[in-house]
């Protein structure tokens, strides 16, 4: 009898449990960190719409910068008034390691934007259809749930490492995927894909030839030697290996790389740094996410070892910033340290795009209650809302349905949202699906970050131009 | 020389100590640099060995290997991150009374918004902004203490006298419950930066020897002293003196006066509180996350088997040593000499461990301990197939009214329940019907993936997965051989340490698997015809799905064949005289062998068996995603996939089609998601839940319950009827009497 009550206990413990899970999240307490950082696996699609209700009635957002986004998007000054969604796909990893939580942040920020401020799609608000990606499998139910939406035309993907082969195999031929972040191989190689940004082929290519051709005079030494610490990933493994290693090796520039777990902390990382060999390198060049670049950066301080470190935007979001804040640092980034990106940063005023989007990112926050002071705005963030400023400009100009998309984004000639550079979609018969190719360098120098070859300049780096 | 020898075997620790220090001294003169990133690793090592010390302490203590121990670390680690840093207390996920109503209420709600009544907070704000750090570490002890407790009160004392088996699956069941407990409450984002008073700088050592930063140096000064301390106790005092008599003999522990409860208790406890704190004090130097640090088990179960589980000071000695060997590996693998095509140096230092493990089981094999117990419980029972033309029929039937008659999501999800199926059937076959533990069934599925995609594809239906789950059967030949010296536990070990080998040096090798980190699979082609999940136009007999969504339902078909085909294959296996002699060895080697029966060949057989039935679910798969990649396929996914066969049901083919059905993704997962409107998130912390209570209730799992409970009746049936019978007869001599 006694076991027999356990067994029920036990049961209806567990029944309760199941039962209790569907709740607990949408519900409960005001500070829910679950919630926001929670693994949405699975979660089922929904749309999710900041709507133009939410506008307040001071604006937060400049007449100048305004006029710019409606220039850009071909819309209208003020809220969308229609109540008929215009519904995009949107596909994003986050939830997990690695995750890319910022590149949301962004679309989301788009959307409120576009929705208060830019007159929507015709008048009517944009509405996300979300999916949200933590592992490979997830790709392929994200694109069933995309093809089962009948008003997705085109889809809207953030950066992903994992599940973008079945993402776009299920979608190819079907609605087109604008990538933000082009970051693997099945992305590069898409062939109903479209990325107006120049993703990890642009900026870890213009980067290794920034190192091989332009930072021996900047640095008034001779490269001859690089190490390279990248993500135990998808991503880290092509950029080593296909992008970085063949390059320098084909400009006579001797590379050592070690691959890191995205989860490496200090200790791992400085073993890493030292196996690399960067205590004898003229450059060290990690090629890793924000958290471990915030183990390198440690690493490096405990090791002593001060070569020059050149490295993507990756490193510099504000969780870079935060660590070097609580360490005692008065400078946002790491001094001297070299960053590439996508033609201008965050941390330079002067681009009417990028402007425009850190006042419209800050502003969303503000209504959605967010933390401006951990804000993580930088990274991804940007390019997906552009990316989406630029789907705008699709529809507002007449792309209705999927082909039409796809015949705009061909047309499309740039100058694309926050990017350096003309555009050329299927420009490239190595990676067809991406449309522009130039980057930009900056350096932390003291306490300014500067311009060395970007668009701020007019110089930006065009890996693709300078390998032939 | 004589003396010599008389020596080295006198002394092995002193010839241990100078073997080491002449393998430094000719790294130094070949390469001192070779030494610096050794040195420099050594924090990671501390924490390895810290948690293989509390898989050491919980092995004496209480019989049980604790699979568990690496997340034990994050567990505490992450709640005092959330009251240090954050000023949060998390609360776990509790059952909500609230929820019955939400689930029918939200059942019938269609396409409107659901109800959403209050619940438990998930969180509580801590008056102030966050605890002091003597506070916070005081309240991580606490928390220590009380997972070990709880631990062993709640789950592994009930299990003192369970198959070993058992006391596997539910240290599975831990390790699972743990790590999405943390997911679900704390995120899977990496927390980076954590700020603690660690000694600041570092010790600079000659020459190019690097430097051991103080911080590391602090780690491992703690565990050495841990160490000591753990050594100074089971040798000196009473405690440790029984301890160790109840490891040797639990019996004779017994009949001394110990009681052998509080002894497992209070080494729970211990364990805990060591891998906790350590947790906590290594993470500014580690990071914190969900994923790295739980698997830190599989060097820390090397350094323990070194140790034989019973040393600690050789525990601490071995779990630093590989932590210094994996980043000697990782320079080395930078040099231009090393191989890095054929042999990846991410991949060898993951893989070392196994190495490291498969070396100390053929060395040492037979003198590895099994610890005593007063008496073991039996095995799951292996229920010989009934009614199997009718269930057939039946079961086919209602797959193909999911697959014919619904629309996408069910499809996809009634899938994802056959392939499971496939994959859950391999471990009927090898723990259900021979007792094998093995923990890396999926790195055996994926072999088969990553073939048929590397090499096979090109080849017609179904010749191609078939070739590939043959190779599959190889592979699983090969963990054979160790089983055929070790079991038990032992065998867990070395197959999760495997399956981290197998993930890491042939589907993460990129002359194998590519640059890409994922294989492409291209569709399966029967009579010239695209099978694939994605061709949605296929018409076969002019039928096709309801809708023109992904996955095609003639995909389907063709994986509910397959799943018949593999269902009636271990259907005949059970009948078969093979199926008998399976079961004989499951139930005592000695007396198998005893009778006739070759327990090798037994034992290879099963194993190569259930990998190629394996292997066709991992081709099925492949099929499904159209690619195979690292990570389906990895050592998480192999202890998720024992986890759901367990608590479908272990010893029977009607077992693997429920935990096929209850597996992620699967059937049930589908119904929670789309019509209760549960989470899902939820669904693998409840597997795990689900898997201790019926390790813990109801070994037979949910197949078996149906005849546990007719068994049970019928004892109290009987139970009734003898008494009514005494009763009856103590009447009848009292009115005698009378």
């Amino acid at each position: 009898m006694r076991n027999r009550k356990i067994s029920f206990v036990a049961g209806l413990a567990i029944a309760g449990l199941l039962v209790g899970a569907c709740s607990e999240d949408s519900s409960t307490t005001t500070n829910a960190p679950a919630a926001s950082e929670a693994p949405a696996t699975d979660a089922p699609s929904g749309t999710d719409a900041p709507v133009a209700t939410d506008a307040p009635a001071e604006s937060p957002i400049s007449a100048e910068n305004q006029a710019h986004a409606v220039e850009y998007t071909g819309g209208t000054s003020g809220a969308a008034t229609g109540t008929d969604p215009y519904v995009v796909g949107y596909v994003n990893q986050e939830g997990g390691t690695p995750g890319f939580p910022e590149a949301s942040i962004g679309v989301d920020a788009a959307v409120w934007y576009i929705n208060n401020f830019l007159g929507g799609i015709g008048g009517r608000p944009i509405e996300l259809a979300k999916c949200v990606i933590t592992k490979e499998e997830d790709g392929q139910k994200c694109a069933q749930e995309m093809l089962a939406n009948d008003k997705v035309s085109v889809v809207l993907a953030g950066a992903m490492l994992n599940g973008n082969q079945p993402l776009l195999d299920g979608l190819a031929g079907k609605k087109p995927v604008f990538i933000s972040n082009p970051l693997t191989t099945p992305e590069f190689l898409a062939t109903d894909a479209y990325a107006f940004t120049p993703g990890a082929p642009g900026v870890v290519g213009g980067l290794t030839v920034f190192i091989a051709k332009f930072l021996g005079e900047l640095e008034g030494k001779d490269i001859k030697k690089v190490a390279v610490v990248y993500g135990d990933n998808p991503s880290g493994q092509v950029a080593f290996n296909m992008l970085t290693k063949p390059v320098f090796e084909s400009l006579g520039v001797e590379v050592t790389g070690v691959a890191a777990a995205d989860t490496a902390g200090a200790t791992e990382m400085a073993s890493l740094i030292q196996a690399a060999g960067a205590q004898d390198a003229d450059v060290f060049y990690p090629l890793v996410t924000v958290g471990s670049c915030i183990a390198v950066y440690d690493a490096l301080k405990t090791l002593e070892i001060e070569t020059t470190v050149v490295t993507t935007g990756l490193c510099f979001g504000v969780p870079m910033q935060t660590h070097l804040k609580e360490l005692g640092i008065d400078a946002k980034l790491p001094d001297g340290w070299y960053f590439g990106g996508y033609g201008y940063s965050y941390e330079i005023a002067g681009n009417p795009d990028i402007d425009a989007y850190i006042e419209a990112v800050f502003a969303y926050a503000a209504t959605e209650g967010m933390d401006a002071e951990t804000l993580e705005y930088t990274g991804f963030g940007g390019p997906t809302f552009g990316t989406l400023m630029t789907i705008a400009q699709f529809a507002n100009a007449g792309a209705a349905d999927s082909e039409g998309f796809r015949t705009a984004a061909k047309a499309f000639t740039g100058p694309g949202w926050g990017v350096v550079g003309p555009q050329k979609c299927g420009g490239n018969p190595t990676f067809p699906s991406l449309c522009g190719f130039q980057i930009g360098v900056q350096q932390q120098q003291g306490a300014d970050y500067v311009s060395i070859m970007d668009g701020f300049n007019g110089k930006p780096v065009d890996a693709q131009a300078e390998l032939g | 020389m004589e003396t010599l020898v008389k020596f080295a075997k006198q002394r092995k620790g002193v010839v241990a100590a100078l073997v080491v220090v002449a393998i430094f001294a000719l790294m130094y003169v070949t390469d001192a640099k070779q030494l610096a990133p050794m040195f420099s690793n050594v924090g990671t090592g501390a924490l390895i060995a810290a948690i293989a010390l509390g898989v050491v302490l919980t092995f004496r203590g209480s019989g049980v290997v604790n699979f568990a121990n690496g997340v034990v670390t994050i567990f505490v680690a992450y709640w005092f991150y959330g009251l240090r840093f954050e000023g949060k207390l998390y609360i776990p996920p509790l059952p909500n009374p609230l929820a019955l109503i939400e689930i029918v209420v939200n059942a019938f709600n269609g396409s409107a918004k659901n109800l959403d009544l209050p619940n438990w907070p998930t969180v509580i704000d801590l008056p102030g902004d966050r605890l002091t750090l003597p506070a916070a570490l005081a309240a991580a002890m606490v928390i220590s203490i009380l997972l070990g407790l709880f631990l062993h009160f709640v789950i592994f004392r009930p299990l003192r006298n369970a198959p070993v088996l058992a006391k596997v699956v539910t240290s599975v069941g831990l390790f699972v419950v743990l790590q999405e407990f943390v997911r679900l409450r704390f995120g899977e984002t990496v927390k980076t930066g954590i700020q603690l008073p660690l000694p600041k700088g570092k010790v600079k050592l000659p020459g190019d020897l690097g430097a051991i930063p103080n911080n590391q140096l602090f780690l491992v000064a703690i565990v050495v002293a841990v160490a000591i301390a753990l050594w100074a106790v089971f040798k000196y005092t009473r405690f440790g003196l029984a301890t160790r008599a109840a490891a040797e003999n639990e019996k004779g522990a017994i009949v001394l006066g110990f009681s052998p409860d509080f002894l497992a208790g209070s080494n729970w406890v211990i364990s805990t509180v060591i891998a906790g704190m350590l947790g906590v004090l290594a993470s500014p130097i580690t990071n914190l996350d969900t994923i790295t640090m739980p698997l830190l088990i599989v060097p820390a179960l090397g350094a323990a088997l070194l140790a034989s589980f019973s040393s600690f000071g050789i525990t601490v000695f071995a779990g630093i040593g590989i932590a210094m060997v994996q980043a000697w590996i990782q320079y080395q693998g930078a040099q231009t000499w090393f191989p890095r095509g054929v042999l990846p140096a991410p991949g060898l230092v993951q893989a070392l461990p196994f190495i490291i493990i498969v070396i100390a089981m053929f060395v040492r094999g037979k003198s590895l301990p099994v610890r005593g117990a007063v008496t073991l419980g039996r095995m799951p029972f292996a229920v010989r197939p009934r009614k199997v033309l009718p269930l057939t029929i039946l079961g086919s039937a209602a797959t193909l009214v999911l697959l014919f008659g619904f629309n996408y999501d069910w499809r996809q999800s009634t899938i994802n329940t056959l392939v499971a199926i496939v994959i859950s059937l391999s471990l009927v076959v090898l723990v259900g019907f021979v007792g094998q533990i093995s923990l890396a069934q999926m790195a055996i599925a994926g072999t088969a993936g990553f073939f048929l995609s590397k090499y096979f594809s090109d080849l017609p239906f179904p010749v191609g997965p078939v070739i590939g789950a043959l190779v599959a059967a190889v592979f699983g030949s090969l963990i054979a051989i160790p089983a055929l010296r070790v079991r038990g536990v032992n065998l867990a070990v070395i197959t999760l340490s495997a399956a981290v080998a197998i993930e890491q040096l042939v589907f993460k090798n990129k002359t194998f698997a590519g640059e890409s980190g994922a294989l492409k699979v291209p569709p399966p082609k029967i009579g010239g015809k695209d099978f694939g999940p994605n061709n949605t136009n296929l018409k076969v007999f002019g039928l096709k799905a309801k809708d023109d969504i992904p996955p095609n339902v003639w995909f389907g078909v063709v994986c509910l064949i397959i799943v018949v085909i593999m269902c009636l294959m271990v259907v005949n296996v059970r009948r078969s005289a093979t199926g008998r002699q399976f079961l004989a060895v499951r139930s005592n080697e000695r007396a198998a062998a005893a009778t006739g029966i070759n327990v090798a060949s037994a034992k290879v057989l099963a194993f190569g068996l259930s990998a190629f039935i394996a292997g066709m679910g991992g081709a099925l798969s492949g099929y499904r995603f159209g690619s195979v990649t690292p990570q389906y396929f990895g050592a998480f996914a192999s202890l998720t996939f024992l986890a759901f066969a367990y608590l479908g049901g272990i010893a029977s083919v009607s077992g693997a089609v429920v935990a096929g059905i209850i597996a992620p993704n699967g059937l049930n997962f589908n119904f929670l998601e789309n019509i209760l409107h549960i989470d899902p998130a939820y669904a693998t912390l409840i597997g795990g839940i689900g898997l201790i209570v019926t390790a813990v209730r109801n070994p037979e799992g949910i197949a078996g319950t149906p005849r546990l409970l007719a068994i049970q009746k019928a004892e109290r049936k009987a139970r009734k009827e003898a008494l009514a019978k005494q009763q009856e007869e103590l009447n009848r001599e009292i009115e005698g009497a009378t």
